[in-house]
């Protein structure tokens, strides 16, 4: 944390431009803006909650000036704790810049400011017919410039892709106070070097967003779900190849695990059978007669891989029910023990069944439950170790565990996280996934655009740089 | 009841995943973190660990809330968020007092029933003389803090309807007598809403006998006095011994009186009798879904209603089905259900008068769904929301929205006014 005498001074100073309104510096503010979802604290010196990329500006070059650290937080979802004031410094929070500036149905994007919560625009741009499809299970409640600074995913990840795959153009407020605009409205632009990818997932160590143009589809008029059952989840990881090869791509492949299942049946009594390995939840999208077309294919998949027992929601209150078995896992586990830690490793799909394997192996080697639960199409897996974190013997088999699962998920073709960021839980284990040339490459890039190591110090990579 | 520091383990249960902040009515007004549960809660463990000093930013911060419990019923982890800001509050009023107007204004009249009874005859004098227009028309009123413009528009800003009996006035075959809780706003200000819910009952043939109860104890154990709220509680208890059935139609009575169990469980002598008063406990729409009641006479003209679930009827109590069910089965209405029905409405019992901004916005929010709706009455279940929703409506332009209790249109109010 910086000195109170600076930091009294800091505040001083962004009140001289920015409403004292908006500028908290009471103990009860700090720590109200000192953590995310990955439950890790860190108070901030102050909280400023921003208003326009010009106030953005003026407090990166005070904060250059006075060498205090500026931490970029949206909602404060984020499960990597890139959005935790790390080092102290200014928190400086987005949810007040809220407007979605333009909704171009004719071109099909929209314009919004980063603290939009993501849930509302999907649900403005529906409004016209459109659709936004990225939805981290969060999207009620975390914001734009949150899922553009963690490229954020969610489970329609395998059809529709991800964060990244929706941004056209940006407003960046560079580390030095520059505001610098990055592609726009057209599909295709190769005008200078593509730097809105540069920006997103960047974890708010490069510059700070403060706009985005981002690419909308035509809504799908139809959707249909199915819950399917199998005995093993080999056969549910084929069944998942087997749909694909035979040309049908579900928007959603869902894959909960035998303890997930369990968890979920004890505490909802859903009916689930608690002796089959794996259930998948399987969502098909588009236009009326596909989807029936598409439903009864993979319906048909599914009997011959030999599935006990195939789940054909009729309307959307019998897929709600379907659904229900799915979002209840999170709640199910928390309740098993008092910390869960979600891990978010991502597996070429073909090595699923080897990814679960090695997991239940880790599961065994350091005698901690783990539940697994995930994305089946694109190889983004869940697993939740569940334990006690004020329990520090235990702590440390859990590191042990994530370090091992890290190494298998690596072993396999995959990587340290698939949607959730690195930040402050996953920068220990950067070197198991990225050559030190790579990450050298990385932090080059980092002291390039931001040398005085103003924006968010301390994540991804270590504190120095 | 636990303390706070043994609801610690509870509290650490929350992971911080924010789905508070979506459900918070506060929170979707501010976008304050210190509003949501989850801020409210890592405040309460930095007391608890030491890291901070109860001063007037953590006073600030635990009655910066409504108490509506969205926080709690939309939590994955159950990190039951009301009982630890209630002991929190509890524990913060051990080491500070509470401001003056507070404790023996409001608190103090609503303990003694002989105080309670001469206030709410002053300020229905106030109201009945027209010493409030005057008030009103001679500006007199924009002297007054903003806690107490607010606290005069809620009472007098339009004046309740006396209740009609066209249909209810019949009595029923007699079936038994029940007791009839008299809450504070049926006791003073609100009379009518009393009589409709004792007419309704008699149409089904129940005599209601109504014992000169004390206050249900809820506002004092929200502001932190648990001693007077437990006396009140044994007080109640022993009025209402004889009786089988309580019927209330206050949503926050009836949620308070069916704590009386949890309120009084370290009490050896009380908490067996707090126990069998809870059980009898029953709000108004529960109780006649419960036994059946007599088809209500048709209105003259249809009329469309939406309905408000009262935060302590629908969280408080679990009872969202049957207020509607009885709605559906006046013939004539038309019930049209309005987005979020559960949000609360902004009311929060004295929160309306100790936070006038705060109380409107979340008002105005409620005020548009209920206007969107097209519903020329909205009907409620809780006389703190009848006068929110009234105030809220009426800061609203272009609507004549009437507002009333769910008894008041089964009693047969509604004709009257369609």
């Amino acid at each position: 944390m910086t000195n109170r005498t600076v930091a009294g001074a800091l505040s001083g100073e962004l009140k001289q431009f920015i409403e004292p309104a908006r500028v908290l510096d009471s103990p009860e503010a700090r720590i109200a803006y000192s953590y995310d979802a990955t439950t890790r604290q860190s108070l901030p010196d102050v909280v400023v909650k921003v208003k326009s990329a010009a106030e953005v500006a003026e407090i990166l070059k005070l904060a250059g000036r006075l060498q205090v650290p500026v931490v970029p937080r949206g909602a404060g979802t984020g499960l990597s704790g890139g959005s935790i004031p790390f080092a102290g410094g200014i928190a400086m929070v987005f949810t007040e810049m809220r407007s979605i500036k333009e909704i171009d149905q004719e071109n099909m994007v929209a314009v919004c400011e980063p603290g939009v919560v993501t849930g509302n625009l999907q649900k403005e741009v529906e409004r016209q017919g459109l659709f936004y499809p990225p939805d981290p299970s969060s999207l009620n409640y975390c914001t734009i410039g949150g899922n553009l600074a963690e490229n954020a995913g969610g489970p329609r990840g395998m059809k529709y892709g991800v964060t990244k795959d929706y941004v056209l153009g940006l407003e960046v407020v560079l580390p030095n106070g520059d505001i610098v605009h990055l592609g726009g409205k057209q599909i295709k632009n190769v005008t200078g070097y593509n730097f809105v990818q540069f920006f997103i997932g960047s974890e708010g160590t490069l510059g700070v967003i403060t706009e985005a143009t981002l690419k909308l589809l035509p809504a799908p008029p139809a959707r249909k779900t199915m819950a399917v059952t199998f005995k093993s989840i080999d056969r549910a990881a084929e069944t998942v190849n087997a749909i694909l090869y035979s040309g049908v791509l579900p928007a959603i492949l869902e894959l909960m695990d035998q303890k997930s299942i369990n968890y979920v049946e004890d505490y909802l009594h859903l009916g689930l059978p608690r002796h089959v390995e794996a259930m998948l939840i399987i969502e098909v999208d588009g236009m009326p007669e596909a989807v029936e077309a598409e439903t009864s294919k993979v319906a048909m998949l599914c009997k011959k891989m030999r599935a006990e027992d195939i789940n054909v929601a009729k309307d959307n209150p019998e897929a709600e029910q379907l659904w229900k078995a799915r979002r209840a896992v999170s709640p199910a586990i928390s309740r098993v023990r008092p910390t869960k830690i979600g891990e978010d490793i991502c597996v070429p799909r073909s090595s699923i069944p080897a990814m679960v394997r090695e997991i239940r192996r880790v599961e065994e080697q350091f005698d901690l439950p783990i539940v697994i639960f995930g994305h089946a199409g694109d190889g983004n897996l869940h697993p939740n170790i569940l334990t006690d974190k004020r329990d520090a013997q235990e702590m440390e088999r859990v590191e042990a565990a994530i370090e091992a699962i890290f190494e298998a998920a690596v072993k396999l073709g995959g990587t340290l996280s698939g949607e959730h960021g690195i930040g402050l839980s996953k920068k220990p284990f950067l070197p198991i996934d990225l050559s030190p040339q790579t990450i050298d490459f990385m932090r080059a890039m980092k002291k390039a655009v931001d040398p005085a190591n103003i924006l968010n110090p301390g994540k991804i990579f270590g504190s120095e740089l | 009841m636990e303390s706070l520091k043994e609801l610690q383990p509870a509290l650490w249960r929350c992971n911080k995943c924010g789905a508070c902040t979506s459900v918070c009515p506060l929170y979707r007004q501010t976008r304050d973190e210190l509003m949501s549960a989850r801020g409210k809660l890592s405040v309460i463990d930095a007391l608890l660990e030491g890291h901070l000093k109860p001063g007037k930013g953590y006073e600030e911060c635990l009655y910066n809330c409504l108490l509506c419990q969205a926080c709690a019923a939309g939590c994955a982890s159950g990190v039951p968020t009301t009982e630890i800001f209630l002991a929190a509050r509890r524990e913060l009023a051990k080491i500070k007092k509470q401001s003056i107007f507070l404790n023996s204004v409001l608190l103090g009249v609503l303990a003694r029933p002989e105080l309670l009874k001469l206030g709410v005859s002053a300020l229905r004098l106030y109201r009945d003389t027209g010493l409030h227009r005057l008030c009103k028309s001679t500006g007199l009123f924009k002297l007054l803090p903003s806690s107490l413009q607010r606290a005069q528009q809620l009472l007098f800003h339009e004046p309740h309807p006396g209740t009609g009996t066209k249909h209810a006035g019949k009595t029923g075959d007699f079936r038994g007598k029940v007791a009839y809780f008299t809450g504070c706003a049926a006791m003073g200000l609100m009379p009518q809403v009393g009589k409709a819910t004792r007419r309704l009952l008699a149409y089904n043939g129940w005599e209601a006998v109504t014992p000169r109860n004390l206050c249900c104890g809820l506002p004092h154990r929200i502001y932190g006095d648990v001693a007077t709220a437990c006396t009140l509680a044994k007080k109640n208890i022993d009025l209402f011994k004889d009786f089988d059935i309580i019927v209330t139609d206050c949503a926050t009575c009836g949620a308070a009186l069916k704590e009386y169990k949890n309120l009084l469980a370290g009490d050896e002598v009380y908490k067996e009798r707090a126990n069998t008063f809870s059980a009898k406990v029953r709000d108004i729409s529960e109780f006649l879904t419960e036994q059946g009641y007599r088809p209500f006479s048709p209105l003259e003209n249809r009329v469309s209603v939406t309905y408000h679930d009262p935060c302590h009827l629908a969280r408080g109590q679990g009872i969202r089905k049957q207020p509607r069910q009885l709605l559906n089965a006046i013939p004539g209405v038309k019930l049209i259900e309005m987005a979020n029905p559960e949000n609360c409405c902004g009311g929060g019992g004295f929160f309306q008068i100790t936070h006038p901004r705060l109380s409107a916005k979340v008002g105005s929010e409620k005020a548009k769904d209920i206007i969107n709706t097209g519903a020329a009455m909205v009907i409620t279940a809780c006389p703190v929301c009848i006068n929110q929703l009234k105030l809220s409506l009426s800061q609203e332009a272009g609507n004549n929205i009437k507002t009333f209790h769910l008894s008041e249109i089964l009693a047969g109010l509604a004709s009257e006014f369609n």
